[in-house]
């Protein structure tokens, strides 16, 4: 084994913990709201009862039990961290995750927005299992599987809009159309405004679906990732912005996986990482 | 080593599967939102504007904002129907009134300021040609609700 491909192994272990730790936090921060959301919910009229798989059903849960599995779930993510039992606090975490955020699906930056948080927890899961690096295509399979999964979202997101909408979604009428309704919801002058020009809502609606169906070549072409990146970013924020659609708030920490790759990144992490240890230890 | 490899392949297949046939499989989707075709015409929401004693009005935003977009949504099938002229009038008006007072259970819940209302306004929000329309659709008082 090369030193690139130890790096990326070390790379992948260090993905886990700061996606992990990051996540933990996001989790705690935005706990209290997702407590009103599941109390607001009165007689649970807005809560789909989820399936896994379209098999099996989770229950509908009480306010203690929905606090507890909350709770249990950030502490498996900080065992993952701190690489306790990784395997079984992984598979821990992802039944606290279907208990805990089934409940409030509904709620409109979890639904479809955490769905990648048990399939990353999966591969932790199995990645644990064995201590040593496996490759496929020359990559560590863990961060190029986690990749595949990131491109997915939008490269499916892509090719819906045709499926559904046909060629003509790409007209801008769709766009404009979704924008204008958000204006009726909202009120945002910025959405009329761009609402109302056609021509910009043609661009947009051709822009958005060229990114979504070409996000996959960073997996294959790694040197385009900020580019792409980049653009990701601030097409949620701009969807954040004018739709009050909050992509990025579970999303955000599955990023790291593109920077992973890069070894200055990785050194400052690493060091960030043993003096984050070391803090804990003294 | 072959666990990682069997459990690779199967992921990508699953993905791959969903993203071919467009189906939700939870926790996999395949993303479908705004994929639809629309044209502003199609447009129209249903908002709820609520009046105190003293004429004062405002909208009603509830802390989640998502719960005006499942109202609003329950509100258009009623008035939909009502185009149809299928059902009774009556039931129809039941319906409206039994989500005006899940409406006020969940402002009891926000309890975000002390506007005591008074009465419910349905307003239909759409666009024409030039301009934002708005029609008060139906006004309902708090004690009617309440009976």
């Amino acid at each position: 084994m090369n030193i690139t491909e130890n790096l990326q192994y070390i790379s992948f272990n260090l993905f886990v913990k700061c996606y992990c730790f990051v996540l933990a936090i996001i989790f705690l921060v935005n706990s209290h709201n997702q407590l009103l959301y599941f109390k607001s919910n009165v007689k649970r009229k807005y809560i789909n009862s989820q399936k896994i798989f379209n098999l099996i059903t989770i229950p509908l849960i009480t306010k203690k039990v929905f606090v507890f599995y909350g709770f249990s779930f950030v502490i498996s993510l900080i065992f993952i961290v701190f690489d306790f039992f990784t395997t079984i606090s992984g598979l821990l975490a992802i039944f606290f995750y279907f208990m805990y955020f089934s409940q409030i699906q509904s709620l409109s930056y979890i639904q479809r927005k955490t769905n990648t948080i048990p399939i990353i927890l999966l591969v932790i899961v199995v990645s644990s299992i064995y201590n040593f690096p496996t490759y496929i295509f020359g990559h560590v399979w863990e961060i190029l599987l986690l990749k595949i999964v990131f491109s997915q979202m939008y490269l499916s997101a892509g090719i819906n809009k045709i499926r559904l909408g046909g060629l003509r979604w790409l007209n801008g009428h769709s766009t404009q159309a979704y924008l204008l309704e958000n204006y009726l919801w909202n009120g945002n002058k910025l959405t009329l405004l761009i609402s109302n020009n056609i021509v910009f809502c043609a661009f947009l609606s051709y822009l958005i679906f060229l990114y979504e169906v070409s996000f996959w070549i960073i997996i294959i072409y790694p040197q385009f990732t900020l580019f792409f990146v980049l653009f990701s970013l601030s097409f949620h924020l701009s969807t954040n912005y004018l739709m009050k659609i909050n992509y990025l708030k579970y999303l955000a920490p599955f990023y790291f996986i593109f920077f992973i790759d890069n070894k200055t990144f990785i050194f400052e992490l690493l060091k960030y990482y043993d003096q984050f240890i070391l803090f804990f230890k003294r | 080593m072959i666990l990682s490899f069997v459990f690779f392949f199967a992921v990508i297949f699953v993905l791959a599967f969903i993203t071919y046939k467009g189906i939700e499989f939870y926790p996999f989707s395949s993303f479908p939102m705004f994929s639809n075709y629309l044209e502003k015409e199609q447009i129209k929401i249903y908002r709820i504007l609520l009046k105190n004693d003293l004429g004062q009005v405002e909208w009603w935003n509830p802390r989640f904002d998502r719960y005006q977009i499942y109202i609003g949504s329950e509100l258009k099938k009623c008035y939909s129907t009502l185009d149809s002229q299928i059902v009774n009038r009556a039931i129809i008006n039941l319906n409206k009134k039994k989500i005006l007072r899940f409406v006020h259970e969940m402002i009891i819940c926000d309890n975000v300021n002390d506007f005591k209302i008074d009465t419910f306004e349905i307003i239909e929000r759409k666009k024409t040609e030039n301009c934002i329309v708005e029609v008060t659709v139906d006004v309902f008082r708090l004690e009617e609700l309440l009976k």
